[in-house]
């Protein structure tokens, strides 16, 4: 069911990328600025699509919308260390997998809360770190590891084509011979050892 | 959550979220990482008001902005050699944490990044003091450039402050701890510069005070008040044209009588309305202020403020 929202009761419906669609509260919705500039004025003849993420990542954007619908407006970021049991819990049970789907999939819907408490997040994770281990949480390979990378790549590359070659070069004898009658066979072979041995006497 | 994280494969609006959350010795090493993110950490378009640069032994780089300060030290290990052209690594003044870049900069590329990534566009103060001989003067000028401020040490030897004053010849601001040269001469051709300020310790004739062509000065050595008279003599017949504000010091030890000060100067007193505007306009203290006028018509209060066997003189010019 959707309609324009007007009251808190109206529940809208979304579609994840699964096809699956859930219930939202329109007041959890209206913490989307995504929504509030698509669809709160218009209204959405069914579901409404966020197709580009899934339905756990949604659902679990909703949770803390449908959380923080109560609580005072936002008036930027709240410091980690104010945040409430059940805030603390909700970041502490995420994987990175679902963590960073979760700050993609606010970032798009716009919930500056979410965003802010994401980010800030991320930030105290990378406090006191120096360059090196920096480089190493935020999985940038460091120069020396780019050129080592590249040189091992380039070493597989060129054994590769080797192998490549080789296999082709065996192939290529393999069918030539195997295409040959058995006289032809002996014929062939007795001229190449006459070559070999002509070019011996040559020299 | 694991220990990695992927960082740089978030939206580049992310990134910046999660930069604008993080303190100043975060965002410098974080800059460090990558040209990425360098270029992030410069879009945030931090701009610093203020740079000052200590050259001891050690170099301290100070940063400040947006009312907050960040300190960075160079050199500060003994076994880093003294050639500022090699790399070398910075330490944050508090936690003395060592920061590295990911690739080795010389002092000349810290101060260049930092430039960068805090829109330093002021140039910075310099302040030499013991122990910095280590460097070569020529060496500094090339990483640190143009300069707002110098002040040059008292402890340093005269070759070296000499050197100094040769390399970082254009400052705004001059301030001499101790006159390096032999001829007066060659101290006067500092007077005559045009700086905005220049602060001296050194006993200085009336002569000197006559040629000085700054905006302010300030003289750390006392004077005589028969020499101050004189010079506001001076003044009111038209010399130092230029000149705005003048701080000195007077002995007054072996003076019983003040009125020499202004003796034979045409003066009046001043409103204490208008003396609690001025002295708080200059930041200055007073107990006594009186206003002078040049023949030209411009005005200038002098006000003076007792130490024990010192006043201290404040020679203000009113535009």
């Amino acid at each position: 069911m959707t309609s324009p929202a007007s009251s808190s009761e109206v529940k809208y419906l979304i579609e994840s990328s699964e096809g699956n669609t859930f219930d939202v509260s329109g007041a959890a919705l209206r913490q989307s600025n995504t929504f509030n500039a698509m669809f709160l004025n218009i209204g959405a003849d069914g579901p409404i699509p966020f197709t580009d993420y899934n339905e756990a990542t949604l659902k679990k954007v909703f949770e803390y919308c449908e959380h923080s619908v109560n609580e005072e407006n936002y008036s930027g970021p709240k410091h980690q260390d104010d945040l409430s049991k059940w805030d603390l819990n909700f970041f502490n049970e995420m994987d990175q997998k679902m963590f960073i789907d979760v700050i993609n999939a606010s970032n798009f819907l716009d919930i500056e809360r979410l965003t802010s408490y994401c980010c800030e997040r991320i930030a105290r994770m990378l406090r006191g770190k120096n360059t090196q281990e920096m480089i190493k949480v935020i999985t940038l390979p460091t120069a020396e590891e780019l050129e080592a990378k590249q040189k091992v790549e380039e070493k597989k590359a060129a054994a590769a084509k080797k192998v490549a070659e080789k296999a082709a070069e065996t192939a290529e004898k393999t069918e030539t011979l195997e295409e040959l009658p058995v006289q032809q066979l002996v014929q062939t072979t007795r001229n190449k050892l006459t070559r070999k041995y002509l070019s011996f006497s040559n020299e | 959550m694991e220990r990695s994280f992927p960082l740089f494969r978030l939206p580049e609006n992310v990134i910046v979220h999660v930069l604008q959350n993080m303190d100043f010795d975060q965002l410098l090493t974080i800059s460090l990482v990558s040209t990425k993110s360098k270029r992030l950490v410069t879009s945030l378009g931090l701009r610093a008001c203020d740079v000052f640069i200590e050259i001891s032994r050690v170099i301290s780089l100070n940063v400040e902005i947006g009312g907050s300060r960040f300190v960075l030290y160079f050199y500060n290990d003994s076994n880093v050699q003294n050639d500022i052209t090699l790399p070398v690594d910075a330490f944050l003044r508090f936690e003395c944490k060592r920061i590295q870049s990911s690739t080795p900069f010389n002092f000349s590329d810290w101060m260049n990044h930092i430039r960068t990534i805090f829109f330093c566009i002021k140039s910075p103060s310099v302040n030499f003091y013991r122990g910095c001989e280590r460097f070569e003067v020529q060496s500094l000028k090339d990483a640190i450039g143009n300069v707002n401020y110098l002040s040059v040490s008292s402890k340093a030897t005269d070759v070296y402050n000499k050197e100094v004053l040769k390399r970082f010849n254009a400052p705004n601001e001059l301030s001499l701890e101790r006159n390096p040269f032999d001829e007066a001469c060659e101290i006067q051709k500092l007077f005559i510069q045009s700086f905005e300020f220049i602060g001296i310790d050194n006993v200085h004739s009336l002569d000197d005070m006559l040629l000085v062509n700054s905006e302010k000065v300030n003289f750390y050595r006392p004077t005589t008040q028969k020499q101050f008279n004189r010079f506001v003599k001076h003044w009111i017949r038209g010399s130092n044209p230029r000149l705005q504000h003048m701080s000195l010091s007077i002995d007054i030890t072996d003076s019983v009588d003040r009125e020499v000060l202004l003796k034979g100067i045409e003066c009046v007193g001043v409103p204490e309305e208008e003396q609690l505007k001025i002295c708080q306009n200059n930041d200055v203290v007073c107990d006594h202020l009186v206003q002078i006028k040049r023949e030209d018509g411009t005005s200038a209060v002098i006000a003076v403020n007792r130490i024990e066997v010192f006043l201290n003189v404040h020679f203000i010019v009113l535009y």
